[in-house]
């Protein structure tokens, strides 16, 4: 089961194995770094989210009681450093000329920036539900589990974000 | 059958299938009879597919190793909440105190130099008590004024009719005798 392995992991970690930091770094770099984008929605902050992560799994590791998932742990990690981010980056005016793209390829930027829009307008918590969940695939009750609201609410986060997507991009449905 | 407002109201549950089956089965009634309602579904259902689209451009490789690099080597810093922010400044102020009330309490005693004649300490008693006192004992000065009591004639007035070189001789020789310096 994947919290039996991370659990190895984070005991062979504490042991003083390294290495075994690794193995938990290549295993979920990559969905974190897809929820960092998703949240932020350009790279350079993404990357930068990424790092701060990582630099908190690594340092607390050790002060990890195992009373959760690592997952969890990790994820809410995660969830607290994308929601305590500010903002530095601004991402760069998107400048092309029509007349060098293709009608889907312009078509398919001008979603990418109306998606990317529309999810910046929807709040922190909101978004951040509605990735977990439409994006990574979690149950409302693990979502609940690491961002430590109820069940209830997560779903409420995630049907209202539903809704406020639906309105904001209309023009494409 | 259900109302449209019941419905839409599930629609989300409805796709995201969140429902019991019961009514699972009354929404898929409603949908089917209802054409308003079958739409708001399909435009639900495209606005998934909008947002699937989606994809996380990934960085580099070389951003992973960079990531790792930056991991294992992070500085120490200082945050807001370390334990050194929240001692020190209640220990500077207590040790800034502490070093005032030493220095109040442990002050030296203050001397003051009084530089008189012998001459004049020996027409006084008592300032001759007062300035022979680290000088020369308790006992020699008894002892002199035992001497001083015990002659014929008043000492005062004696060393009065000397001239002033006469007194200074009698000054060489009593400092001579007692080592009493001025």
């Amino acid at each position: 089961m994947k919290g039996d392995i991370d659990e190895d992991l984070v005991r062979a970690f504490k042991a003083g194995n390294e290495h075994a930091f690794d193995e938990l770094y290549a295993k979920y770099r990559i969905s974190i770094y897809s929820i960092c984008y998703r949240f932020v929605r350009n790279e350079a902050d993404a990357q930068e989210l990424t790092q701060d992560v990582f630099r908190k799994i690594f340092k607390n590791l050790v002060k990890f009681h195992e009373k959760s998932k690592f997952f969890t742990w990790a994820y809410r990690i995660t969830v607290n450093t994308c929601l305590s981010f500010k903002r530095k980056y601004q991402p760069p005016i998107i400048e092309y000329d029509p007349a060098n793209l293709d009608q889907s390829l312009e078509k398919r930027v001008m979603m990418k920036i109306a998606v990317d829009k529309a999810l910046g307008k929807l709040p922190d918590r909101q978004r951040m539900c509605f990735i977990l969940h439409h994006y990574e695939g979690y149950t409302f009750n693990e979502i609940g589990n690491i961002m430590r609201i109820t069940t209830g609410a997560v779903k409420a986060h995630h049907h209202l974000a539903i809704k406020k997507l639906r309105c904001l991009l209309k023009g494409w449905l | 059958m259900k109302n449209c407002k019941w419905a839409q109201r599930r629609l989300i549950d409805y796709i995201e299938k969140t429902m019991d089956e019961k009514t699972t089965l009354q929404c898929e009634e409603h949908l089917k009879a209802c054409p308003i309602c079958k739409k708001e579904y399909d435009r639900i259902l495209l606005l998934y597919g909008i947002l699937d689209k989606q994809k996380v451009p990934f960085p580099d490789p070389v951003f992973w190793d960079t990531v790792k690099e930056h991991v294992y080597h992070q500085p120490v810093v200082l945050k807001p909440g370390s334990w050194i922010r929240k001692v020190v400044p209640i220990a500077v102020p207590v040790c800034a105190i502490a070093v005032i009330l030493f220095i109040l309490l442990h002050r030296p005693n203050e001397t003051v130099e009084i530089t008189v004649p012998v001459s004049e300490l020996l027409e006084d008693r008592d300032i001759a008590a007062i300035a022979l006192n680290n000088i020369i004992s308790d006992e020699l000065i008894q002892e002199f004024t035992l001497i001083e009591e015990s002659l014929p004639f008043d000492i005062d007035e004696f060393v009065g009719e000397m001239t002033v070189e006469e007194q200074q001789l009698f000054i060489n020789l009593l400092e001579e005798i007692y080592n009493v310096g001025t």
